[in-house]
């Protein structure tokens, strides 16, 4: 606790190179290469978005920095001298520090004991925790984050998302970090939540720190950063000044020579027919009474600010939170209280969290794509034996349907990118014949491609006669996927848009509770 | 069901990106087809150092007989483990088991061996069951309540004999379980191999051996694809405590003594160590019958060879606590290679 706090910025004055740089930088795994001679540069006192679709190589150059892996060949340099970075510890000693999206945190522990776990919390006669001290040191800390009041004795897991994603920064400059890695900080905040964040950044970033920010949110990118750093296919596309680039040329950008797919509407071309999903006055913990229908062959959204009703409906519908109010499915009231009646009930889910919900990893894709109606390939009820051949033929046609790539469908699920994964996701309910799908921000964490490769399926789900509903986190996907979106807003519907209604602007209003449009 | 999926192609949407390389290859033969390497390694080493006493037919029997009992165990937690169910209390249920069987043959209670069989079996399964029930519906570890359980089980019996070991009035027709023959085949191991091929079909040929796969590999996949989650827990644990109380009962019926301690303590730690260096073999990661099979020979080979060298009995467990570091260490590095 007695060591003398680095001060960042005060000797960037005279300093020989910038504060960080990486050149030809190569990473080669068995059979791919995932950096190909990558060239990046991060100025004390900026914040430089790294941008590139899935598999571009940036979390590859991000875990190169922080020690994480070791690069085949290249170099990195720190104020314009050549380092080696081949352990976390050694990163942590050049001032290079990584925030995860999910955090570095302990949420069991208190803020100071995160905050301080790196240089390790000061010490009374030998053994015990000075914590008189690790708590002052800690608020000096917080105070330069801009969270003065935050008590450091909290335990992390209380604190809501933008102030634990604070508190992850405040453990990086607790390890007298000048180089600050946010890897997709904003995933899990709200609006206003993120403003508090940048405003923050760019404070810390005056005291000469240099952020690199990693995001797929590309609005965010021109709220804060200086420059651009676009990589595709492990190698650098270009670096530019924020003010260089627009949000259209910089979709171009990341997606290359295709453009045209990243701005191709999926909205429905045929007029919706029968009322397949119906819910009457859902009311819960957070939900306060909503109703909604769901015709087939139309894809329906529901918007909301996240913890105000959209993801909550769907896990209503899905029997996944209790409770009160009616549900029909074709006509006919269903008691859904648990997934397996939702399933029963011709409902599909597919989750938000992909691996964590959505599959079993471990599994080929054949008994991924199975596993809901395992029931239709079991030859009798008493000794349940599976038909794999039928099994996997009919496996075989659902996923040519989907145009899946794999190395083979006894291939572990795990062994595909995310665009392929979820398309087993949804191949599962194809092959259990469901009527409603609910697809919870199943474009999460996904590239541009795959994002519009997700719409299409979405469609023509919807286009082959099941009621598509739709949530997501990225209010633009409402307007390229979705025919009607419903706008909750505290657990109530709001409003109801459609059409040419539908754009990010009536979206956002009315998820603010503002009613007029 | 949708018949087209009007979707752009892209160009570089990605399929399986990584081709393995030859060392990696390597890698995956050796932790695939180590532990069968090194059974068969076992097996040649022995042989060529005792060939008169090692590679007999006689004693291939001999190995398969001392195997069987631990086989069968191990096969029945192999099903527990399957879900990541540890269970512990197989020790205090195979003692339970066999001392049971014997005391209610002996006393009279039930007239025919079969009956008295499969009262204990079914007996072993409800207990097995209620494991399962505190698991899932009371959200405890299974490895807190089988312990647990276990110990209850132990109690049970040293209260039930009073300590005392049952040695008479056991039926002949119970002791044929342990003793009898069919043809050169031992009976232990007709029912090893019973249990082998029931529970291999049960795991990888049946509906509810697939929902048990996808359960230990995610349960909360598996519970949103509509699968009744909980309830496996008491079939798996019902499962693995109904093989538990056969063992036990064979050992009971192969020394013709009802022993109230001690019977399934012997077990518990092979086990589970060849269910663990089965799930480093063929399938890295992967508990799986056929793995646990050969878990239990290279036990079986590894503790018969020594024995016939004239090795003392505690190289026997060092060497065996080795063989299990050495598999589970090339699986994990398998499993670490490959994420």
């Amino acid at each position: 606790m007695t060591t003398t706090q680095n001060e960042p910025g005060r000797e960037s004055a005279a300093r020989p190179g910038p504060l960080l740089r990486v050149r030809e930088a190569v990473k080669d795994y068995p059979g791919t290469r995932a950096l190909d001679h990558m060239d990046f540069s991060l100025e004390a006192g900026e914040v430089h978005a790294l941008l590139g679709e899935n598999g571009a190589g940036k979390s590859t150059l991000i875990k190169a920095l922080a020690g994480a892996i070791a690069l085949t060949s290249g170099t990195v340099e720190i104020d314009g001298s050549k380092v080696e970075v081949r352990n976390p510890q050694q990163a942590q000693a050049l001032g290079i520090s990584v925030v995860h999206q999910h955090g570095n945190l302990v949420p069991e522990l208190s803020v100071a004991e995160n905050v301080l776990m790196v240089e390790g919390l000061g010490r009374r006669i030998g053994v015990l925790v000075d914590w008189r001290s690790a708590h002052r040191r800690t608020r000096a800390l917080l105070d330069r984050i801009g969270l003065p009041d935050l008590d450091p004795r909290r335990e992390v897991s209380s604190l809501g998302a933008h102030e634990q994603a604070m508190v992850a920064v405040a453990k990086a400059l607790a390890s007298n970090a000048r180089v600050i890695i946010l890897d997709e900080p904003t995933t899990s905040l709200q609006p206003a939540e993120v403003d508090t964040l940048f405003s923050q950044m760019r404070r810390l970033a005056e005291e000469g720190i240099g952020f690199v920010f990693v995001t797929h949110r590309l609005n965010e990118v021109f709220k804060v950063c200086d420059r651009i750093t676009v990589m595709r296919d492990g190698g650098l596309v270009g670096t530019w000044q924020a003010g260089e680039l627009d949000h259209d040329s910089l979709v171009d950008q990341l997606v290359g020579a295709e453009k045209a797919i990243a701005h191709e509407a999926f909205t429905a071309t045929a007029p919706p027919r029968e009322v397949v999903l119906e819910a009457r006055g859902l009311r819960g913990d957070v939900l306060r009474g909503v109703d909604l229908q769901a015709r087939a062959g139309e894809v329906v959204g529901i918007a909301s600010l996240p913890g105000e009703g959209a993801g909550e409906v769907v896990e209503s519908l899905y029997g996944m939170r209790r409770v009160h109010g009616e549900v029909l499915i074709e006509g006919t009231p269903r008691r859904i209280r648990n997934p397996q009646q939702a399933v029963a009930a011709g409902m599909a889910l597919v989750p938000r969290d992909r691996l964590g919900q959505g599959l079993v990893s471990d599994l080929s894709i054949r008994e991924n794509a199975t596993l809901a109606s395992t029931k239709s390939y079991r030859t009798d009820p008493v000794l349940r034996l599976m038909r794999r051949g039928r099994e996997r033929s009919e496996v075989a046609e659902v996923m040519a349907q989907l145009s899946l790539k794999s190395g083979g469908l006894e291939k572990e699920v795990r062994t595909l990118s995310g665009g392929n994964a979820q398309k087993v996701v949804i191949g599962r309910w194809l092959l259990r014949q469901a009527k409603v799908y609910l697809l919870d921000s199943p474009t999460a964490a996904v590239d541009v491609h795959t994002k519009a490769e997700i719409y299409g399926l979405a469609r023509s789900l919807a286009d082959n006669g099941a009621a598509v509903v739709f949530t997501s986190t990225e209010l633009e996907e409402f307007v390229r996927v979705c025919d009607r979106v419903l706008v909750l807003h505290d657990g109530a519907v709001v409003g109801e848009l459609a059409g040419d209604d539908i754009t990010v602007n009536s979206i956002m209003r009315l998820s603010f509770g503002r009613k007029s449009v | 069901m949708s018949s087209s999926t009007a979707v752009a192609e892209s160009p570089r949407a990605t399929g399986p990106r990584r081709e393995t390389s030859t060392s990696d290859k390597l890698i995956d033969v050796v932790s695939r087809y180590g532990t069968i390497a090194s059974l068969v390694a076992c097996v040649a080493i022995f042989s060529l150092l005792k060939p008169d006493v090692f590679a007999t037919s006689q004693n291939f029997f001999n190995i398969l007989n001392q195997v069987s009992i631990l086989g069968i165990i191990a096969l029945g937690l192999t099903v527990a483990l399957v879900q990541g169910l540890f269970d512990l209390s197989l020790a205090g249920m195979a003692t339970l088991g066999g001392y049971l069987a014997c005391k209610w043959l002996a006393e009279g209670t039930f007239g025919s061996p079969a009956v008295a069989v499969l009262v204990v079996l079914a007996l072993a399964l409800v207990i097995g069951a209620f494991n399962g029930v505190v698991v899932a519906y009371g959200g405890v570890s299974a490895f807190i309540v089988t312990l647990a359980v276990g110990s209850i089980l132990t109690g049970v019996v040293l209260g039930v004999s009073d300590s005392q070991t049952i040695l008479s009035g056991i039926p002949d027709g119970f002791l044929i379980m342990g003793q009898g023959e069919i043809g050169p085949i031992p009976m232990p191991v007709v029912f090893l191999a019973i249990v082998a091929v029931v529970l291999y079909v049960f795991l990888e040929q049946t509906q509810l051996g697939r929902h048990m796969y996808a359960i230990g590999g995610n349960a909360e996949t598996a519970r949103l694809s509509g699968i009744p989650v909980k309830r496996y827990a008491l079939i798996a644990l019902g499962i693995s405590a109904a093989c538990a109380a056969l063992g036990g009962m064979i050992v009971a019926a192969n020394l013709g003594v009802g022993r109230p301690q001690g019977v399934g303590d012997t077990y518990l730690l092979d086990a589970f160590a060849a269910a663990f260096i089965g799930a480093s073999t063929l399938r890295p990661g992967r508990f799986h019958i056929l793995g646990t099979v050969i878990g239990v020979l290279l036990i079986g080979v590894i503790n018969n060879g020594l024995s016939i060298m004239g090795v003392e009995t505690f190289w026997q467990y060092a060497v065996r606590g080795i063989i299990l570091l050495l598999a589970v260490f090339a699986a994990s590095f398998l499993v670490m290679r490959r994420r």
